[in-house]
This record gives C-alpha cells, sequence and structure tokens, in this order.
C-alpha cells in the first residue's frame, strides 16, 4: 500500500507538505476524507522561515491540488498560532489559508520532509539533499 | 511538455477570486474563529512584547546596565527583523481587520519600544543614537506593511478541469 506522502504525491501535493515520522493514514476515495498520524505533536522552525505545529492526528478533505478542511495544522504569525484551513497548489506555488489570511509558498519548500524538532537543519540535510531530483512531484501531460 | 506549460501558464492568468460554494458557510465560521484567535492572543503578545523590552536595572552600574541593554536591543531587533520578514508573505483580505490588528500590535509594541528607549538615552545620552537601529517611525512604518494584500487567488476545481478539457 503506498505511504501518505505517495497517497499526496498522487493528488500532486509535494511529500514534504507532511513531517517525517506518519506512522499510518486512512482515505475515503469517493470522499477525499482522509487522516493521518504522527507519533505525537511535531513542532519546528523551518530556518529563515515560518514556525509549524502538526497535532498527532492530521484529517482533511483531499482532491486533485487542494486539501480542505484541514484540522491538526498550525502556522505562527507574528505572535498567533492559527490553523491552516485551506492549501491549494497553483502552478509551482502552495497557497495557504487560515481563513482571515493566505499565503504564497514555492513548491521548493516542501521537496524533503521536515523533522520533528528541527525542521530541515539536521545533522543528515545534506545527504537527503542530494535525493532532491528524484523527490519532484510529476504532473501528467495532457 | 509543451500542454503542461500551457496548463501552468492558463492556470496562472485565469486566476480566480474565491467563489462560494457549499462550505462558504463552515469557512465564515472558521474565518470568524481565527478572527477572534488573534484579537484575543493580543493579551498573550503583550506580556512576550513587553519581556524583550524590560529590564531590571535599579542597582546596576552605568557601564553594566548600557551592555545590558545594548544586548537585549540587539536580540529585539534580530527578532523583530525576523518576524516582520517572515510575515511579509502573509496577507488579510479584510482590511478592517488587518487594520485591527496592526493597530493592536502597535498599541502594545511602541510603548514598550518608547520607554526603552528613554531609559537607553538616560545612560548613553546623545550616543543612543549609535546603537538604535529603528526609530520609533521605522517600527510603525514596518507594521504597516504587514499582511498587506496581494494577487493570490485559488483555482476552484471546476475550474481546473475546464482547462483540461481544453488543452
Amino acid at each position: 500500500t503506498p505511504t501518505a506522502y505517495e497517497m499526496l504525491e498522487s493528488f500532486h501535493f509535494p511529500a514534504g507538505i507532511l513531517p517525517k515520522g506518519v506512522t499510518g493514514y486512512e482515505l475515503d476515495p469517493s470522499s477525499g476524507k482522509f487522516s493521518a498520524d504522527l507519533n505525537g505533536s511535531c513542532s519546528f522552525s523551518l530556518e529563515g522561515s515560518y514556525q509549524l505545529s502538526y497535532q498527532k492526528t492530521i484529517t482533511g478533505y483531499v482532491s486533485e491540488g487542494r486539501l480542505t478542511e484541514l484540522r491538526g495544522i498550525s502556522v505562527k504569525i507574528l505572535f498567533f498560532w492559527l490553523n491552516i484551513l485551506d492549501v491549494v497548489r497553483v502552478g509551482e506555488d502552495l497557497d495557504f489559508s487560515v481563513g482571515v489570511a493566505s499565503a504564497s509558498f514555492p513548491l521548493d519548500n516542501f521537496f524533503v520532509s521536515p523533522q520533528c524538532g528541527c525542521g530541515l537543519d539536521c545533522d543528515d540535510f545534506r545527504i537527503r539533499k542530494l535525493d532532491l531530483g528524484n523527490r519532484k512531484p510529476s504532473l501528467s501531460s495532457v | 511538455m509543451n500542454n503542461r506549460r500551457f496548463i501552468e501558464q492558463e492556470e496562472k492568468l485565469n486566476r480566480l477570486g474565491p467563489i462560494f460554494g457549499n462550505d462558504w458557510h463552515k469557512k465564515k465560521k472558521k474565518t470568524q474563529q481565527n478572527s477572534n484567535k488573534i484579537l484575543n492572543s493580543i493579551r498573550e503578545a503583550h506580556e512576550k512584547i513587553v519581556d524583550f523590552l524590560m529590564l531590571d536595572i535599579n542597582d546596576s552600574e552605568l557601564n553594566v546596565a548600557a551592555e545590558l541593554m545594548n544586548d537585549r536591543l540587539h536580540w529585539f531587533n534580530e527578532h523583530f527583523d525576523e518576524t516582520c520578514n517572515i510575515q511579509l508573505a502573509w496577507s488579510v483580505c479584510d482590511e478592517e481587520l488587518r487594520e485591527q490588528i496592526v493597530k493592536s500590535i502597535e498599541n502594545v509594541l511602541l510603548p514598550a519600544y518608547g520607554n526603552f528607549f528613554e531609559k537607553f538615552q538616560e545612560f548613553l545620552g546623545k550616543h543612543v543614537y549609535e546603537y538604535i537601529k529603528y526609530g520609533m517611525f521605522e517600527i510603525q512604518d514596518r507594521l504597516n506593511n504587514l499582511f498587506l494584500v496581494r494577487k493570490q487567488m485559488s483555482l476552484m476545481p471546476e475550474e481546473k478541469e475546464s482547462l483540461h478539457k481544453l488543452a
């Protein structure tokens, strides 16, 4: 069976939208309702960027290039933690919405799954960076 | 490959604003919850911000106090720079809410910074300007640039499907 990361990639999301350590997931193909489990809550700061927090269970609906009604993912804006509600892929960017605010980040930010506690600034970052070329999601040509 | 590029360009050219769907009411409720969360968090933020600029220097010697203040100021500047740079990526569409957020942050941050500046000036006199990176108006200008709306709109699934049909 495919991993949670592969499931997301099949909907054209980069694997790095989830941190390392997903232990299992469920997906209802008819509705797109999904649930993914981590060992525990997971927070990290991406260097020079934003702080993210994942709860033990992440739920929402997934369809082609769209994650909606998300629960369990928070981002820090100024001094506040806000829940990310929707993520939409637009070309080579990901649009994140917290309802009252939204932001767009390039896909490149999400090709590597961050590690709980240290994000992408881990000892083995260089080794994994070499694999970037092989991990790019592929768009189907029409 | 040409089809892929065509679709990507079409997506960018035809980015459309949000369209009210079946989940509009749910989103509206969550939006309000997040709005309240922002505004209710001002009190927490107050304590965090003021902590950056608070000093207990009643019995410190002159040079020790100045060094402590310089360290605190340096740390504040780094944190302020990092925070503003991160938040430039985010935009709030509701202009009234955006102004409310920025005003709330100003009401907390500017008085604390002003008090810190005055204390610093007591120790350093005119030399204070060699250490201060931001004046009050510069702080205010940076805050007023936060959360401005940029052209970020979502492509609804229906629109994307129609694009695929066109291709």
